[in-house]
Protein backbone atom coordinates (compact mmCIF):
# COMPACT_ATOMS: atom_id res chain seq x y z
CA UNK A 1 0.00 0.00 0.00
CA UNK A 2 1.65 3.55 -1.61
CA UNK A 3 1.05 6.50 0.09
CA UNK A 4 -0.15 8.35 -3.04
CA UNK A 5 -0.78 12.47 -1.73
CA UNK A 6 -4.09 12.92 -2.97
CA UNK A 7 -4.71 16.51 -4.79
CA UNK A 8 -6.48 18.80 -3.47
CA UNK A 9 -9.81 20.97 -5.36
CA UNK A 10 -11.43 23.20 -4.96
CA UNK A 11 -13.13 23.89 -1.16
CA UNK A 12 -10.71 21.83 0.34
CA UNK A 13 -7.87 23.77 -0.98
CA UNK A 14 -9.26 26.95 0.06
CA UNK A 15 -9.14 25.36 3.77
CA UNK A 16 -5.56 24.44 3.58
CA UNK A 17 -3.57 26.67 5.40
CA UNK A 18 -0.57 28.42 4.07
CA UNK A 19 2.46 28.15 6.72
CA UNK A 20 3.05 31.37 8.07
CA UNK A 21 6.93 32.49 7.92
CA UNK A 22 7.49 31.88 11.52
CA UNK A 23 6.14 28.36 11.54
CA UNK A 24 8.43 27.95 8.48
CA UNK A 25 11.64 29.27 10.17
CA UNK A 26 10.38 26.89 13.68
CA UNK A 27 10.31 23.98 11.12
CA UNK A 28 13.73 24.23 9.69
CA UNK A 29 15.11 24.87 13.32
CA UNK A 30 13.67 21.77 14.03
CA UNK A 31 15.09 20.22 10.84
CA UNK A 32 18.26 21.82 11.55
CA UNK A 33 18.80 20.55 15.12
CA UNK A 34 17.27 16.99 14.11
CA UNK A 35 19.99 16.68 11.59
CA UNK A 36 22.72 17.35 13.97
CA UNK A 37 21.61 15.38 16.65
CA UNK A 38 21.55 12.37 14.38
CA UNK A 39 25.08 13.12 13.46
CA UNK A 40 26.04 13.68 16.92
CA UNK A 41 24.53 10.49 18.46
CA UNK A 42 26.06 8.34 16.12
CA UNK A 43 29.26 9.99 16.40
CA UNK A 44 29.28 9.99 19.84
CA UNK A 45 26.59 7.26 21.05
CA UNK A 46 23.52 8.77 23.26
CA UNK A 47 25.53 9.19 26.27
CA UNK A 48 28.19 11.18 24.58
CA UNK A 49 26.77 13.91 22.78
CA UNK A 50 25.31 16.83 24.80
CA UNK A 51 22.70 19.65 23.92
CA UNK A 52 25.44 22.05 23.87
CA UNK A 53 27.41 20.24 21.40
CA UNK A 54 24.24 19.79 19.19
CA UNK A 55 23.40 23.55 19.22
CA UNK A 56 26.92 24.24 18.25
CA UNK A 57 26.90 21.60 14.92
CA UNK A 58 23.31 23.07 14.38
CA UNK A 59 24.49 26.48 14.52
CA UNK A 60 22.62 27.86 16.95
CA UNK A 61 22.39 28.15 20.78
CA UNK A 62 21.50 25.28 23.40
CA UNK A 63 17.78 27.91 24.26
CA UNK A 64 16.88 27.58 20.47
CA UNK A 65 17.29 23.75 20.67
CA UNK A 66 15.23 24.40 24.02
CA UNK A 67 13.07 26.27 22.20
CA UNK A 68 11.87 22.92 20.33
CA UNK A 69 13.12 20.16 22.24
CA UNK A 70 12.40 19.64 25.71
CA UNK A 71 15.50 17.11 26.17
CA UNK A 72 18.41 15.29 24.53
CA UNK A 73 16.03 12.12 24.94
CA UNK A 74 12.55 14.24 23.55
CA UNK A 75 15.74 14.58 20.78
CA UNK A 76 16.43 10.91 20.55
CA UNK A 77 12.54 10.09 20.04
CA UNK A 78 11.81 11.93 17.41
CA UNK A 79 14.83 10.78 15.40
CA UNK A 80 13.97 7.01 16.63
CA UNK A 81 10.27 7.50 16.11
CA UNK A 82 10.83 8.81 11.84
CA UNK A 83 13.63 6.21 11.39
CA UNK A 84 11.20 3.54 12.89
CA UNK A 85 8.25 4.43 11.05
CA UNK A 86 10.37 4.61 7.84
CA UNK A 87 12.17 0.98 8.43
CA UNK A 88 8.23 -0.72 9.49
CA UNK A 89 7.12 0.31 6.14
CA UNK A 90 9.78 -1.04 4.02
CA UNK A 91 9.52 -3.87 5.46
CA UNK A 92 5.76 -4.02 5.24
CA UNK A 93 6.27 -3.48 1.57
CA UNK A 94 9.21 -6.29 1.55
CA UNK A 95 6.55 -9.10 3.03
CA UNK A 96 4.23 -8.57 0.48
CA UNK A 97 6.57 -10.08 -1.87
CA UNK A 98 7.02 -13.15 0.22
CA UNK A 99 6.14 -16.26 -1.48
CA UNK A 100 4.72 -18.41 1.73
CA UNK A 101 5.19 -17.56 5.45
CA UNK A 102 8.94 -18.02 5.94
CA UNK A 103 9.69 -16.44 2.31
CA UNK A 104 7.48 -13.31 3.81
CA UNK A 105 9.05 -13.15 7.24
CA UNK A 106 12.57 -13.46 6.05
CA UNK A 107 12.26 -10.67 2.95
CA UNK A 108 10.84 -8.11 5.97
CA UNK A 109 13.48 -9.14 8.25
CA UNK A 110 16.27 -8.50 5.53
CA UNK A 111 14.56 -5.33 4.74
CA UNK A 112 14.99 -3.84 8.53
CA UNK A 113 18.67 -5.06 8.41
CA UNK A 114 19.51 -3.42 5.27
CA UNK A 115 18.08 -0.16 6.59
CA UNK A 116 19.82 -0.27 9.68
CA UNK A 117 23.03 -1.68 8.22
CA UNK A 118 23.90 1.91 6.90
CA UNK A 119 23.23 3.26 10.26
CA UNK A 120 24.35 0.99 12.96
CA UNK A 121 26.00 3.85 15.76
CA UNK A 122 22.38 5.04 15.37
CA UNK A 123 21.09 1.69 15.94
CA UNK A 124 23.56 1.25 18.79
CA UNK A 125 22.69 3.88 20.83
CA UNK A 126 18.62 3.00 20.29
CA UNK A 127 19.50 -0.62 21.95
CA UNK A 128 21.56 0.82 24.64
CA UNK A 129 18.37 2.74 25.24
CA UNK A 130 15.95 0.41 25.16
CA UNK A 131 17.58 -1.67 28.13
CA UNK A 132 17.61 0.94 30.68
CA UNK A 133 14.56 1.04 32.94
CA UNK A 134 13.00 4.34 32.16
CA UNK A 135 13.10 4.96 28.37
CA UNK A 136 13.00 1.39 27.61
CA UNK A 137 9.14 1.19 28.15
CA UNK A 138 8.87 4.62 26.44
CA UNK A 139 10.87 3.11 23.13
CA UNK A 140 8.97 -0.35 22.74
CA UNK A 141 5.45 1.19 23.42
CA UNK A 142 6.30 3.30 20.26
CA UNK A 143 3.42 2.62 17.48
CA UNK A 144 6.27 1.97 14.78
CA UNK A 145 7.49 -0.64 17.35
CA UNK A 146 4.11 -1.94 17.41
CA UNK A 147 3.59 -1.56 13.78
CA UNK A 148 6.64 -4.76 13.47
CA UNK A 149 4.76 -6.75 16.22
CA UNK A 150 1.51 -6.34 14.06
CA UNK A 151 3.03 -7.32 10.88
CA UNK A 152 4.90 -10.53 12.21
CA UNK A 153 1.43 -11.76 13.98
CA UNK A 154 -0.10 -10.88 10.26
CA UNK A 155 1.77 -12.96 8.36
CA UNK A 156 1.76 -15.73 10.70
CA UNK A 157 -2.22 -15.33 10.33
CA UNK A 158 -1.81 -15.33 6.60
CA UNK A 159 0.45 -18.82 6.86
CA UNK A 160 -2.41 -20.75 8.70
CA UNK A 161 -5.12 -19.26 6.61
CA UNK A 162 -3.33 -20.26 3.88
CA UNK A 163 -2.81 -24.13 5.42
CA UNK A 164 0.94 -23.28 6.00
CA UNK A 165 0.78 -23.59 9.35
CA UNK A 166 -1.35 -25.64 11.50
CA UNK A 167 -4.40 -23.94 13.34
CA UNK A 168 -2.85 -24.22 16.94
CA UNK A 169 0.29 -22.57 15.72
CA UNK A 170 0.20 -20.22 18.64
CA UNK A 171 0.71 -17.05 17.02
CA UNK A 172 0.91 -14.50 19.36
CA UNK A 173 4.29 -16.20 21.37
CA UNK A 174 5.75 -17.26 17.82
CA UNK A 175 5.51 -13.63 17.22
CA UNK A 176 7.18 -12.64 20.16
CA UNK A 177 9.44 -15.37 19.71
CA UNK A 178 10.38 -13.85 16.18
CA UNK A 179 10.69 -10.58 16.73
CA UNK A 180 13.15 -11.47 19.82
CA UNK A 181 15.33 -13.42 16.75
CA UNK A 182 14.86 -10.45 14.69
CA UNK A 183 16.73 -7.74 17.23
CA UNK A 184 18.82 -10.41 19.00
CA UNK A 185 21.00 -10.58 15.70
CA UNK A 186 21.34 -6.93 15.50
CA UNK A 187 24.70 -7.40 17.90
CA UNK A 188 26.45 -9.86 14.93
CA UNK A 189 25.66 -6.72 12.44
CA UNK A 190 26.75 -4.17 15.03
CA UNK A 191 30.26 -5.67 16.21
CA UNK A 192 31.25 -8.34 14.09
CA UNK A 193 29.81 -6.92 10.69
CA UNK A 194 28.02 -9.42 9.54
CA UNK A 195 27.00 -8.86 6.25
CA UNK A 196 23.15 -8.77 5.62
CA UNK A 197 23.78 -12.09 3.94
CA UNK A 198 24.69 -13.58 6.85
CA UNK A 199 22.43 -12.33 8.54
CA UNK A 200 19.53 -13.54 6.52
CA UNK A 201 21.41 -16.59 6.24
CA UNK A 202 21.02 -17.17 10.28
CA UNK A 203 17.31 -15.46 10.45
CA UNK A 204 16.38 -18.10 8.00
CA UNK A 205 17.48 -20.83 10.11
CA UNK A 206 15.76 -19.20 12.98
CA UNK A 207 12.46 -18.97 11.29
CA UNK A 208 12.69 -22.38 10.46
CA UNK A 209 13.26 -23.63 13.76
CA UNK A 210 10.45 -21.34 15.52
CA UNK A 211 7.80 -22.84 12.68
CA UNK A 212 8.97 -25.94 12.69
CA UNK A 213 6.65 -27.32 15.49
CA UNK A 214 3.25 -25.39 13.78
CA UNK A 215 3.93 -27.45 10.82
CA UNK A 216 2.80 -30.88 12.03
CA UNK A 217 -0.30 -31.29 11.94
CA UNK B 1 53.41 -21.93 45.22
CA UNK B 2 56.70 -19.86 45.59
CA UNK B 3 56.83 -17.05 43.31
CA UNK B 4 60.10 -15.87 41.82
CA UNK B 5 61.15 -13.25 44.26
CA UNK B 6 59.78 -11.52 47.45
CA UNK B 7 59.19 -8.10 45.86
CA UNK B 8 57.51 -9.52 42.94
CA UNK B 9 54.98 -11.49 45.37
CA UNK B 10 54.34 -8.43 47.18
CA UNK B 11 54.07 -6.67 44.77
CA UNK B 12 51.95 -8.95 42.91
CA UNK B 13 49.29 -9.73 46.01
CA UNK B 14 48.86 -5.55 46.69
CA UNK B 15 47.89 -5.48 42.99
CA UNK B 16 45.46 -8.71 43.39
CA UNK B 17 43.77 -6.78 46.67
CA UNK B 18 43.76 -3.50 45.22
CA UNK B 19 41.37 -5.30 42.32
CA UNK B 20 39.28 -6.87 44.56
CA UNK B 21 38.65 -3.59 46.49
CA UNK B 22 37.53 -2.02 43.33
CA UNK B 23 35.48 -4.86 42.26
CA UNK B 24 33.77 -5.12 45.69
CA UNK B 25 33.01 -1.53 45.40
CA UNK B 26 31.95 -0.99 41.72
CA UNK B 27 29.79 -4.16 42.35
CA UNK B 28 27.56 -2.57 44.85
CA UNK B 29 27.37 1.03 43.47
CA UNK B 30 26.74 -0.32 39.93
CA UNK B 31 23.82 -2.22 41.77
CA UNK B 32 22.55 0.28 44.30
CA UNK B 33 23.08 3.85 42.64
CA UNK B 34 22.96 2.39 38.74
CA UNK B 35 25.78 2.44 36.72
CA UNK B 36 25.56 5.42 34.82
CA UNK B 37 25.25 7.79 38.22
CA UNK B 38 28.98 5.81 39.45
CA UNK B 39 31.78 7.59 38.46
CA UNK B 40 35.08 5.80 38.44
CA UNK B 41 36.26 8.52 41.55
CA UNK B 42 33.45 7.57 43.93
CA UNK B 43 34.72 3.70 43.24
CA UNK B 44 38.20 4.57 44.28
CA UNK B 45 36.61 6.98 47.02
CA UNK B 46 34.72 3.73 48.31
CA UNK B 47 37.38 0.79 47.78
CA UNK B 48 39.83 3.24 49.47
CA UNK B 49 42.30 3.41 46.83
CA UNK B 50 43.41 6.39 44.10
CA UNK B 51 41.85 7.26 41.08
CA UNK B 52 45.22 6.23 39.58
CA UNK B 53 45.65 2.76 41.03
CA UNK B 54 41.72 1.99 39.27
CA UNK B 55 43.29 3.51 36.47
CA UNK B 56 46.66 0.90 36.65
CA UNK B 57 44.12 -2.03 36.74
CA UNK B 58 41.25 -0.84 34.76
CA UNK B 59 41.26 1.08 31.44
CA UNK B 60 37.74 2.30 31.84
CA UNK B 61 34.43 1.93 33.86
CA UNK B 62 33.04 -0.51 31.30
CA UNK B 63 35.85 -2.64 31.37
CA UNK B 64 35.46 -2.45 35.55
CA UNK B 65 31.68 -3.57 34.95
CA UNK B 66 33.02 -6.40 32.57
CA UNK B 67 35.25 -7.98 34.73
CA UNK B 68 32.79 -7.81 37.90
CA UNK B 69 30.20 -9.28 35.37
CA UNK B 70 32.95 -11.84 34.19
CA UNK B 71 33.59 -13.02 38.34
CA UNK B 72 29.81 -13.44 38.71
CA UNK B 73 29.60 -15.80 36.06
CA UNK B 74 31.90 -17.92 37.38
CA UNK B 75 30.01 -18.67 40.26
CA UNK B 76 26.93 -18.92 38.37
CA UNK B 77 29.16 -21.80 36.06
CA UNK B 78 29.78 -23.55 39.30
CA UNK B 79 26.40 -23.02 39.91
CA UNK B 80 25.32 -24.53 37.07
CA UNK B 81 27.69 -27.79 36.91
CA UNK B 82 26.25 -28.65 40.05
CA UNK B 83 22.94 -29.16 39.11
CA UNK B 84 23.21 -30.16 36.15
CA UNK B 85 24.45 -33.77 36.35
CA UNK B 86 21.33 -34.20 38.56
CA UNK B 87 18.81 -32.99 36.03
CA UNK B 88 16.17 -35.56 35.05
CA UNK B 89 12.85 -35.81 32.60
CA UNK B 90 12.65 -34.68 29.40
CA UNK B 91 14.94 -32.08 26.77
CA UNK B 92 12.24 -29.51 27.70
CA UNK B 93 12.35 -29.90 31.43
CA UNK B 94 16.15 -29.89 31.76
CA UNK B 95 16.65 -26.54 29.90
CA UNK B 96 14.28 -24.93 31.23
CA UNK B 97 15.73 -25.93 34.56
CA UNK B 98 18.97 -24.68 33.19
CA UNK B 99 17.45 -21.34 31.87
CA UNK B 100 15.75 -21.12 35.29
CA UNK B 101 19.30 -20.88 37.05
CA UNK B 102 20.02 -18.66 34.86
CA UNK B 103 17.20 -16.21 35.40
CA UNK B 104 17.34 -16.26 39.16
CA UNK B 105 20.94 -15.61 39.08
CA UNK B 106 21.00 -12.69 37.22
CA UNK B 107 17.86 -11.35 39.37
CA UNK B 108 19.41 -11.41 42.50
CA UNK B 109 21.28 -8.08 41.15
CA UNK B 110 19.01 -7.10 38.73
CA UNK B 111 19.93 -3.56 38.53
CA UNK B 112 23.77 -4.51 37.75
CA UNK B 113 22.75 -7.47 35.22
CA UNK B 114 20.67 -4.75 33.23
CA UNK B 115 23.39 -2.00 32.76
CA UNK B 116 25.28 -4.86 32.30
CA UNK B 117 23.11 -5.78 28.94
CA UNK B 118 22.88 -2.09 28.00
CA UNK B 119 26.59 -1.12 28.60
CA UNK B 120 27.32 -4.58 25.97
CA UNK B 121 26.08 -1.57 23.41
CA UNK B 122 28.34 1.18 24.63
CA UNK B 123 30.86 3.37 22.73
CA UNK B 124 33.54 3.15 25.10
CA UNK B 125 33.84 -0.75 25.54
CA UNK B 126 36.64 -2.43 24.26
CA UNK B 127 36.94 -5.29 22.40
CA UNK B 128 38.26 -7.43 25.13
CA UNK B 129 35.17 -6.47 27.40
CA UNK B 130 32.98 -9.51 27.31
CA UNK B 131 30.08 -8.21 26.05
CA UNK B 132 26.82 -9.54 27.03
CA UNK B 133 25.18 -12.48 25.19
CA UNK B 134 28.25 -14.82 24.30
CA UNK B 135 28.09 -17.15 27.43
CA UNK B 136 29.96 -20.38 26.00
CA UNK B 137 29.64 -21.82 29.14
CA UNK B 138 25.59 -21.84 28.78
CA UNK B 139 26.06 -22.53 25.15
CA UNK B 140 28.16 -25.57 25.61
CA UNK B 141 25.96 -27.14 28.11
CA UNK B 142 22.55 -26.95 26.53
CA UNK B 143 24.48 -27.82 23.31
CA UNK B 144 25.12 -31.04 25.39
CA UNK B 145 21.82 -30.91 26.74
CA UNK B 146 20.32 -31.51 22.97
CA UNK B 147 22.87 -33.88 22.01
CA UNK B 148 22.01 -36.26 25.32
CA UNK B 149 18.21 -35.61 23.83
CA UNK B 150 19.12 -37.43 20.41
CA UNK B 151 20.46 -40.45 22.52
CA UNK B 152 17.11 -40.40 24.75
CA UNK B 153 15.37 -40.13 22.00
CA UNK B 154 13.26 -36.75 22.45
CA UNK B 155 15.38 -34.69 19.94
CA UNK B 156 14.96 -35.83 15.79
CA UNK B 157 18.85 -36.77 15.55
CA UNK B 158 17.83 -34.93 11.57
CA UNK B 159 17.83 -31.34 13.95
CA UNK B 160 20.48 -28.79 13.18
CA UNK B 161 21.73 -28.21 16.71
CA UNK B 162 23.39 -25.33 16.67
CA UNK B 163 20.52 -23.47 15.11
CA UNK B 164 18.26 -24.70 17.82
CA UNK B 165 20.98 -23.37 20.92
CA UNK B 166 21.21 -19.97 19.07
CA UNK B 167 17.48 -19.43 18.76
CA UNK B 168 17.00 -20.62 22.05
CA UNK B 169 19.64 -17.96 23.41
CA UNK B 170 17.69 -15.31 21.15
CA UNK B 171 14.60 -15.56 23.25
CA UNK B 172 16.57 -16.62 26.01
CA UNK B 173 18.47 -12.68 26.22
CA UNK B 174 15.25 -10.89 25.12
CA UNK B 175 12.89 -12.33 27.95
CA UNK B 176 14.90 -9.77 30.21
CA UNK B 177 13.24 -7.05 28.91
CA UNK B 178 10.68 -8.05 30.67
CA UNK B 179 13.17 -7.57 34.03
CA UNK B 180 13.50 -4.27 32.57
CA UNK B 181 10.38 -2.60 31.35
CA UNK B 182 8.07 -4.10 33.88
CA UNK B 183 9.87 -5.28 36.54
CA UNK B 184 9.50 -9.06 36.54
CA UNK B 185 11.07 -11.39 38.91
CA UNK B 186 12.93 -14.79 37.80
CA UNK B 187 9.92 -17.00 38.38
CA UNK B 188 7.68 -14.59 35.33
CA UNK B 189 10.74 -14.75 33.29
CA UNK B 190 11.12 -18.36 33.32
CA UNK B 191 7.14 -19.59 33.53
CA UNK B 192 7.48 -17.70 29.79
CA UNK B 193 10.55 -19.09 28.86
CA UNK B 194 9.30 -22.44 29.37
CA UNK B 195 6.48 -21.69 27.01
CA UNK B 196 9.39 -20.82 24.34
CA UNK B 197 11.41 -23.95 25.16
CA UNK B 198 8.53 -25.91 25.25
CA UNK B 199 7.41 -24.22 21.47
CA UNK B 200 10.82 -25.06 19.93
CA UNK B 201 10.85 -28.40 21.21
CA UNK B 202 7.92 -29.53 19.19
CA UNK B 203 9.76 -28.48 16.15
CA UNK B 204 12.47 -31.15 16.73
CA UNK B 205 9.92 -33.85 18.51
CA UNK B 206 11.40 -37.43 16.41
CA UNK B 207 8.40 -38.06 13.49
CA UNK B 208 6.15 -40.74 14.59
CA UNK B 209 6.28 -43.16 12.08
Amino acid sequence: MKHVPGTLHGAQEAELRVPTRRALAKQQTRAKVLAAARRLFSEAGYEGATIRDIAAAAGMSTGAVFANFSDKSDLFREIMLADMADVAETMREAAMRGRNVDDALLKAFAAGYAFYKTQLPLARAAFSISWSPDQGQELRNMPPVQALHDLINEQLVLGVERGELSQEAEVKLRTQMLFDCYLANYPEAIFQGWSIDALQAKAKDQIRVILAGARRG
Amino acid sequence: MALGGHQLSVRQSQKEATRKRVLDAARDLFENRGYEETTVREIARVAGVSVGSVFTTFSSKGDILSQVMADRLDALYAELDRVVPHLRGSTADRLASMFAIHYAFETRRTKLFLAHIAAAYDWTLEASSRPFGRNPHLIQVVRDCLADGVARGDVDPAADLDIVVDTLMASYAWTYRLAAWNGSDAEAMSAVFDRHIRLICQGFAPRQA
